[in-house]
Order: C-alpha cells, then structure tokens, then sequence
C-alpha cells in the first residue's frame, strides 16, 4: 500500500515480487557492509600519523583485495542471474486482461468468456470523497481473482505509455500497435496501485491503475454482471 | 455478447447455485457424504471449507488462450495476427461451418484488443485487409 514518505518497496501481493525483494534486501545487505568497510578503512587512514617512506609492493594483498570483490560479486550474481530466469518461466493463465493506454486513462478488456470492456478514469480530486487516495482511485476498478495466473496484454492507442503495478512486479510499456505480455499471480486479496510510467502529454501523472483482487467466485458474479450492464 | 466455444465449462448468468448434497463427482476436494443427512460435523470449518472447494472445482474452470510455443517472449502481436490470419484461412479454405476453426478464433478474441479486430474485420469486409487470405 503506497502511502505518503514511503521509502522502500511496497509490500509484495505476487510471489515474483516477494522474490525481487529478498533479492534487494541481500543486495543491499552487503553493499552495506562494504560500504562500512570502506568507510572504515577510509576513517582510519585519514586519522593515522603514522608513516612508510618505504611502501611498494605487497603481493599478498593485492592478490585479497583482488579476490574478495569478485567473490562477493557472485555472491551477488548467483540469486540475480536464479531471479532472472524465474521472471521468464512459461507458466500457463487462466485469465487473460488486455490494458490498452489511451491520452489519459486506461482501457480494459475481458474477452475469456463475457466480453466486457470498460474505462478506468482516475477520479479527480475535487471529486473525492473523504476517505479517498488523491491522485491514484480510479472510476473503474480493474477486478481480478486471487490465486490465479493471470496474463495482461499491454498496448496503445495513441501515444506510448507505460502499464505497471509494483506490488505485483510488473511494468511494461504500452506501445501503439504492439502487444507486450506480462504475467503475475496474486496471493492476497486487496486494492493494489499503480501509475503511468511513460511521459503520454499533460495528464500523464494523472492516469492510474488500481487492481482488485478478490475471490474467484466474486470474479466471476462480477464478470457476469459487467456483461449484463 | 457471449462467445460460444466447446471450450468453454462456464455457462453463467447468475450467482451460483447452492452446495449439493451428495458428493462432488471430481475428487480430490471432498470427500464422500452420501446418504447422510446434515450433521453438526457438516458444519466444522473444515467441512464448509471442502464444501465451498467443491463448488469452486465444479464451476471455475477459467479457460483462456493456451501459451504458445511459437510466441514464447513478451511480445505477443505476432500471437494476435496470425490467429486471425489463421482463422479467416481456416473458413476460406474449410467453410463456415468448420468446428475447429473456432479455436483460432477464441485466440484471437482473447488476444487481439477489440478495436484492432473491429477495424480488421471491416477491411475484410471491404476487401482492403493487407494480409493473404
């Protein structure tokens, strides 16, 4: 849930994203400690008096300075390059969205079974009620169920945009007469946001996507009745 | 507007039906209660729990376009527009009619966005789609 300083990454709802962010918790676990070794190293040299006239070589040193880093460097490939090949498994959806951009709000369809098709306009904010989120609810929102694979087809009437959620771990552009696939599964039900991330004119900031994911049986009352309105 | 396909397992226009009494026919989720009348071990929350999984296991069999090994990467266009190539082939060549055609079109409706298949099959119609059919 993004909410006002909020600092790091937003709470995981798919476990792709919950992978990315242990990933980047490990990451940024050890470039912490070689910056505070660093750190230290630095501060203690700075404050020594004391002096070698006589300092040259020192081949065993070198050989460590030279073989730590690239040890920690796999350290850091190895869960990157396990991560980058899970992101491209083949898995199989049940449920296929298309997301089309348009100058500024996101189209939806659902074409499975029912067709449904609707607008998502971002509700401006003199229009919003008390207890709204400025700048990010939507009209619409886009309903999806839980625990299900989901595949979401990306594309652009006019000019690029760019469809993401980062609870989910998805982003990817929305460019006219393309289709970019991306995929996620939710494991948790909740609203869950996102913004534009393409430059698309002057209500760029202004085109939201909200998710909300529920139960499979509400899914489908709320699909068939969309298709009925 | 509906889309009929022999694919397709869900036929609703309502909310679903209650829970039956008699055991689901697909396994795993529940186990067998035949001839036994409403207990108060049918009300534990497991026993609820099973009885909703059953439903669910009997109506939600969410179908959509299959991954395609041809189309394996993020960019599906290619996906889209040579399943409508292949079904407006399908019909030309094996006539209206033809069942098995109707797989490329279900893709195609699940792939395609709907103003892409819109302005397509208007140039069919008007004989000007750049594609061979």
């Amino acid at each position: 849930m993004p909410t006002w300083g909020h600092l790091g990454l937003q709470d995981s709802a798919s476990p792709l994203m919950e992978q990315l962010i242990f990933f980047h918790d490990h990451a940024m676990v050890v470039l912490i400690l070689i910056t505070t070794l660093v750190g230290y190293m630095m501060s203690t040299l700075f404050f020594n008096t004391f002096t070698n006239r006589f300092l040259l070589e020192g081949q065993t040193i070198e050989i460590v300075w030279t073989v730590l880093p690239a040890l920690i460097l796999i350290f850091i490939a190895l869960p990157s390059l396990r991560l980058l090949y899970l992101l491209d498994e083949v898995n199989n959806p049940s449920v296929t969205l298309k997301t089309i951009g348009h100058q500024w709000y996101w189209s939806y369809e659902y074409s499975d079974f029912l067709q449904v098709e609707f607008d998502s306009y971002m509700i401006p904010s003199n229009e919003l009620p008390e207890d709204g989120f400025r700048l990010l609810d939507v009209d619409n929102r886009t309903v999806l169920p839980m625990n299900t694979q989901i595949r979401v087809l990306i594309s652009a009437a006019d000019v690029i945009h760019s469809w993401t959620v980062p609870a989910l771990g998805v982003k990817a552009d929305a460019i006219p007469g393309r289709l970019n696939q991306v995929s996620f599964l939710m494991n948790r039900p909740g609203l869950f946001y996102g913004q534009c991330s393409e430059i698309c004119g002057a209500n760029h900031s202004f085109m939201p996507i909200v998710i909300e994911s529920v139960s499979v049986n509400s899914f489908l009352n709320w699909i068939s009745s969309s298709s009925e309105a | 507007m509906k889309i009929d396909s022999h694919e397709r397992k869900i036929e609703r226009e309502s909310p679903p039906p209650p829970p039956p009494r008699r055991c689901a026919s697909r396994g795993d989720f529940v186990s067998c209660r035949h001839g036994r009348r409403s207990s108060p071990a049918d009300r534990t929350p497991e026993a609820i729990l099973d009885m909703s999984a059953a439903i669910m296991s009997e109506e939600t069999k969410m179908e959509t376009a299959p991954f395609d090994p041809r189309f394996p990467n993020q960019n599906q266009t290619r996906y889209c527009y040579q399943s409508f190539v292949d079904f407006n082939r399908c019909q030309k060549i094996k006539g209206e009619d033809y069942e098995p055609c109707e797989y490329f079109k279900k893709v195609y409706t699940t792939i395609c966005p709907n103003s892409w298949i819109e302005k397509w099959t208007d140039q069919i119609e008007n004989g000007i789609f750049p594609g061979k059919i």
